[in-house]
């Protein structure tokens, strides 16, 4: 019997790549990099956008975690596999990939009849194919370690998919579940967050009080319909750590009851 | 960590004197809980009161009978279980009655209605019992499930219809606690290794044949349901209301074994 609350959620030792956790002011994937850090992790923070990774990564060696920067752009294999190099050279390997970056402002706005082919085409690659990508790059890693952790971002716009944003993010659940399936053997758990009108900078831009869309989240959302970027990190600490060493394909529901009147 | 602390935190497992519900109520003590452990047997629930209080160094653990057949005893069970610590901000509804192992064409009537009366109708009585308590303290609640409610498969009918129940009893309880300040929730679990499986254990071949359509090629222990639970106990799943967590080491995801999968396992 252990009664030892920190082996359970403690991530010392390990090391983790956040994609898309550059995000200066409120995000997600920032607040994803920061949890990591705080529970003991090696943190990588990879961003389209390098200075917004350094800031990141600074305020979170600051803070007395341990943090670097990469650029990477996510739909370049070249890329991600040099995001996997300065990895290994900067922390000896990798245990945890959170593929958080991706697309949502630009496709959240339009019906889907009314979305341009090639902006449909690079929502799909970014949210999609990047994950794919960047998990293909991290097994050999996570062999090297005897396993490891994905853990994909999704949406509660993915049930039932609103818009082509929903419709990206329900191709990356079944994407969650194959690569569940397949990494299994090799001791790698896949799983997903689903935020609900999570109120990081990006998200609260999107969600001015008067619109129609927000007026029918919250009128369905039992619990409360906004939620905040740190409210999640319950979450990946779970899918992160010896917590859920046996959850695999699964995609947690953090988003005060969006979807549960469905 | 103190996103996952219980401290201060009172609460209660039913059918925690062993297999999954002592896991979950060793998981809780462990990050700080005080729990009432139950049982229908006393000298069950006493001696899990000894090994917990024991091992944790001071009483963390009390206890309260319970048996689930009997709807009549669910009210003085409540009583009881919130007197035992004289709060209760957490209820773990663990207890089962699996009763009935066999397809539907061989299920007898009276068993199929023991199965669905204990683990669905005095389930849903417990929760209501409860229901006040737990509205004072704005906690928490969380249904056990399991896989057999989610997919079928394992000869299990009368079982899986119930926990299929207790899936969607879930929402609906959700959406109606939460008004209270409660969140109720469940944790699925797949096959795990306790005393009501132990058998399949010592047949080599059943066993193996389960593990391998187990994506993560193991059977689950109790300690692994726990993380589930602690997660949607603690401040680290306060935005989480009437989910489902299933933890099955990926079984349900899997659709049919992948052609890849040896090869995988070849080159690990």
């Amino acid at each position: 019997m252990t009664f030892d609350p920190n082996q359970q959620f403690d991530l010392t030792g390990k090391v983790a790549i956040v994609t898309g956790a550059g995000g200066r002011g409120n995000s997600i994937g920032a607040a994803y990099a920061k949890g990591l850090a705080k529970a003991g992790a090696s943190v990588i923070v990879a961003d389209l956008n390098g200075e917004g990774a350094e800031s990141v990564a600074a305020d979170i060696n600051a803070d007395g975690g341990t943090a670097k920067a990469v650029q990477v752009d996510i739909t370049d294999e070249a890329s991600v596999a040099a995001m996997m190099e300065a990895t290994k050279e900067a922390f000896g390997g990798l245990d945890i990939l959170v593929n958080n970056a991706a697309l949502m402002v630009e496709a959240v706005g339009t019906p889907a009849i009314q979305t341009e082919v090639a902006d449909f085409e690079k929502l799909m690659k970014v949210n999609v194919t990047g994950a794919l990508i960047c998990a293909k790059a991290a097994v050999p890693l996570f062999k090297e370690r005897g396993g490891g952790k994905i853990v994909n971002q999704l949406s509660a716009g993915a049930w039932p998919a609103q818009t082509t944003y929903g419709v990206s993010k329900i191709a990356l659940h079944g994407l969650t579940q194959t690569l569940a399936t397949e990494l299994g053997p090799l001791n790698v758990n896949v799983n997903a967050i689903a935020p609900g009108m999570t109120m990081s900078d990006a998200g609260a831009a999107l969600t001015p009080p008067d619109s129609p869309f927000v007026k029918a989240v919250e009128s369905r959302c039992v619990l409360r319909p906004r939620g905040q970027p740190d409210e999640l990190v319950g979450a990946l600490m779970l899918l992160c750590s010896p917590a859920g060493d046996w959850m695999s394909g699964q995609s947690l529901n953090v988003d005060g009851g969006f979807i549960l009147r469905n | 960590m103190s996103l996952f602390d219980l401290s201060g935190k009172i609460a209660v497992v039913t059918g925690s004197t062993k297999g999954i519900g002592r896991g979950i109520a060793e998981q809780l003590v462990a990050h700080g809980a005080k729990v009432v452990i139950s049982s229908r047997t006393q000298a069950d629930c006493k001696l899990a009161v000894e090994e917990i209080n024991e091992a944790a160094g001071s009483e963390v653990a009390r206890y309260a009978t319970c048996d689930l057949d009997d709807r009549a005893d669910i009210e003085r069970f409540a009583k009881d279980a919130i007197a035992a610590f004289g709060k209760v901000d957490l209820l773990v509804s663990n207890a089962a009655a699996l009763a009935f192992i066999g397809p539907a064409e061989d299920t007898p009537e009276e068993q199929f209605t023991r199965v669905l009366n204990t683990n669905v109708h005095h389930n849903f009585r417990l929760c209501n019992a409860f229901r006040d308590a737990l509205a004072t303290t704005r906690g928490s609640l969380i249904l056990i499930g399991s896989i057999a409610g989610h997919s079928p498969g394992y000869n299990l009918f009368s079982y899986g219809a119930a926990k299929a129940a207790v899936a969607h009893m879930t929402r609906s309880l959700a959406d109606e606690y939460v008004k209270q300040g409660i969140r109720v929730n469940c944790v699925s679990p797949g096959f795990i290794r306790s005393y009501t499986s132990g058998p399949i254990f010592e047949q080599e071949e059943a066993l193996g044949a389960i593990v391998s359509s187990i994506p993560l090629r193991r059977p689950g222990e109790p300690e692994d349901i726990a993380g589930a639970v602690i997660f949607l106990a603690s401040a680290a799943g306060s935005y989480v209301v009437g989910q489902t967590i299933i933890v099955d080491g990926g079984r349900v995801a899997l659709s049919a074994p992948p052609a890849s999968t040896e090869s995988l396992s070849a080159s690990r």
